[in-house]
């Protein structure tokens, strides 16, 4: 496959949400794109008739009681001491939808 | 006074007032002191932690005696755990800057389960940030060194909780291993290394790497003390609904058939590692066990299939880290960290998704059937753990795919599901750990602990220390 442009790393960093600075675009253009090249070695597997395996253990829908679950779930008080940004005992999250919207 | 080198001497001690688990708290912390400014292990030390719960575990040994080893199997064993761990009120931080700080709002369950047992917490363990690498070069914190030789890497990404183990800084401690990250670390620093079958052990409580691939591991001096380790660990907590505990019962005198998988002993292998593994398998040979070579075609695509999936993975997991709950913003992120968010996005992104994921999905399923069709004609299967005995710090970064291909012989037992041993097999020309695997079947592992106790009570490389 051919070097990914600049474009394309920025493309996935902002899949990523990552900002990268000019020097790392550059960088993962060629890193990113040595590592993709060494996946080129699976195109010699035939893989006609193969289910894709997502998951090694075969379980399907292992579904829990729709009740809460003290011994799973925190506090507000202790979900809420690991950040600053608190409003009213609620995170305070970036701003999604323009005022104006 | 000296370390214990396993549970049995630690009992036999304590029990006879040899010292008190609180002079071993003290002694171990008297390590730390001395050698961990040069090993760099630890990250966290928890130190009254450690003398509140040794104070107990006295108070229990003086009352009940031997019937407070019955109640509490792993009373005043001394554990590290790696940083992915969360202990309530403790500072975790998965070896990255973004949870520099963060204190952790509970426990792992695999935490819990072993604070039941009596086990007394003595450190947070350094590690490759996000468990992302080989060597521990990438925590963002500091690099830790080989107990045996301080200039090349303790391996990864468990690297403190195998440094630790080592340097008799603790007598246990737990890890995580993903592509080898459990096994390979222990092979540097002649330990045993134990990655469990997927589902043996809660991940409750776990920083996730990648869900289809994480395990719990433990690294220790022996088989005795992993296999006690993970007794205690094992089983469903209603937390991690992968977990479903199968037994497969065995005649533990049995003579075996050992599988030699003939792509694990390829070119790439060091002569001096190929060398060592086929004298153990020489041991086993003489011990009557049966040795046939075998092939395992797809496992040479290995690399490449955890190189797609596993970022993948890591792209998902972590995009929950973006400061607003805890930690620090995405900008905290290190290079290598970045690297495979980078890598998962784009083997997920529309136009590659089916090239590149699906493609590595299915041949993951191709490795898991090729494997379980070598169990219909083998017990185990034996191979090296890495290509090299622990490389050079510095050596192989800045050169992502030689790192990656470190993990070659590990992430068979990944992809698949399966369970892997890592066991001490001796030591290079230049006196550097060697360690070989015992791969099994799904829930395999007491068989495996079978056969590696066998092998240890012939051999004496894992009681060899390094020299600090």
């Amino acid at each position: 496959m051919a070097k990914l442009s600049e474009k394309q790393v920025r493309y996935v960093a902002g899949l990523s949400r990552l900002t990268l600075t000019k020097a790392e675009v550059k960088n993962f253009q060629t890193e990113l794109s040595q590592i993709i090249d060494h996946f080129s070695e699976l195109n010699e597997v035939e893989v006609d008739n193969v289910e894709p395996m997502s998951h090694p253990t075969g379980l399907t829908d292992v579904l829990a009681d729709d009740e809460p679950n003290p011994t799973s779930s925190l506090t507000s008080n202790k979900a809420l001491n690991a950040t600053n940004k608190i409003h009213n005992n609620y995170f305070v999250v970036p701003q999604l939808i323009d005022k104006e919207d | 006074m000296e370390a214990p080198n396993s549970f049995k001497t630690l009992k036999a001690d304590l029990l006879s007032g040899k010292y008190s688990t609180v002079d071993l708290v003290d002694y171990y912390l008297s390590r730390i002191h001395a050698f961990d400014g040069e090993i760099q292990s630890i990250l966290t030390i928890t130190d009254e932690i450690a003398f509140k719960k040794a104070k107990k575990a006295d108070a229990l040994i003086k009352k009940l005696k031997a019937k407070a080893f019955a109640e509490y199997p792993l009373l005043g064993v001394v554990v590290g755990y790696k940083d992915m761990f969360l202990k309530d009120g403790v500072r975790t931080t998965a070896g990255s800057r973004v949870l520099n700080g963060y204190v952790a709002q509970y426990s792992a369950t695999a935490v819990e389960k072993l604070e039941t047992a009596g086990a007394i917490t003595i450190a947070k363990l350094n590690q490759d940030a996000w468990a992302h690498g080989a060597s521990g070069e990438n925590s963002d914190f500091f690099i830790t060194k080989n107990p045996y030789d301080k200039a090349r890497v303790a391996g990864g990404s468990s690297s403190g909780s195998a440094a630790a183990v080592a340097s008799d800084f603790c007598l246990i401690a737990l890890g995580t291993d993903t592509g080898g990250s459990v096994r390979q670390p222990a092979s540097f620093t002649n330990l045993v290394g134990l990655k469990p079958t997927y589902g043996a052990i809660s991940r409750w409580g776990v920083i996730a790497m990648s869900s289809s691939l994480d395990t719990v591991g433990v690294i220790g001096k022996n088989i005795a003390d992993v296999k006690q380790t993970y007794d205690v660990l094992k089983g469903e907590d209603g937390h991690d609904s992968n977990v479903r505990l199968q037994t497969k019962s065995f005649d533990p005198g049995k003579k075996v058939t050992i599988g030699i998988p003939k792509e694990f002993f390829a070119e790439r292998l060091d002569p001096e590692v190929k060398t060592k593994v086929e004298e153990v398998i020489n041991t086993y040979q003489q011990m009557g066990h049966k040795i046939i070579n075998i092939s395992l075609p797809h496992t040479k695509y290995g690399i490449s299939v955890y190189y797609i999936i596993q970022p993948a993975e890591v792209s998902s997991n972590l995009a929950r880290y973006d400061g607003v709950r805890y930690g620090k913003d995405r900008l905290a992120f290190g290079s290598e960290a970045k690297r495979r968010i980078m890598l998962g996005s784009f083997v997920l992104s529309a136009g590659h998704y089916d090239a590149y994921y699906l493609k590595a999905m299915k041949v993951r399923n191709l490795i898991k059937m090729e494997l379980e069709k070598a169990y219909e004609k083998v017990d185990v299967i034996l191979a090296p753990v890495s290509p090299t005995p622990a490389f050079k710090i510095g050596e192989k970064q800045g050169d992502p795919i030689s790192m990656y291909l470190s993990d070659i012989f590990t992430v068979t037992a990944n992809l698949t599901g399966t369970p892997s041993v890592a066991i001490p097999g001796g030591f290079s020309k230049s006196g550097l750990p060697i360690g070989f695997q015992l791969m099994g079947p799904r829930f395999s592992e007491d068989l495996l602990f079978n056969l590696g106790q066998k092998y240890q009570a012939q051999t004496d490389w894992h009681t060899r220390k390094a020299v600090l």
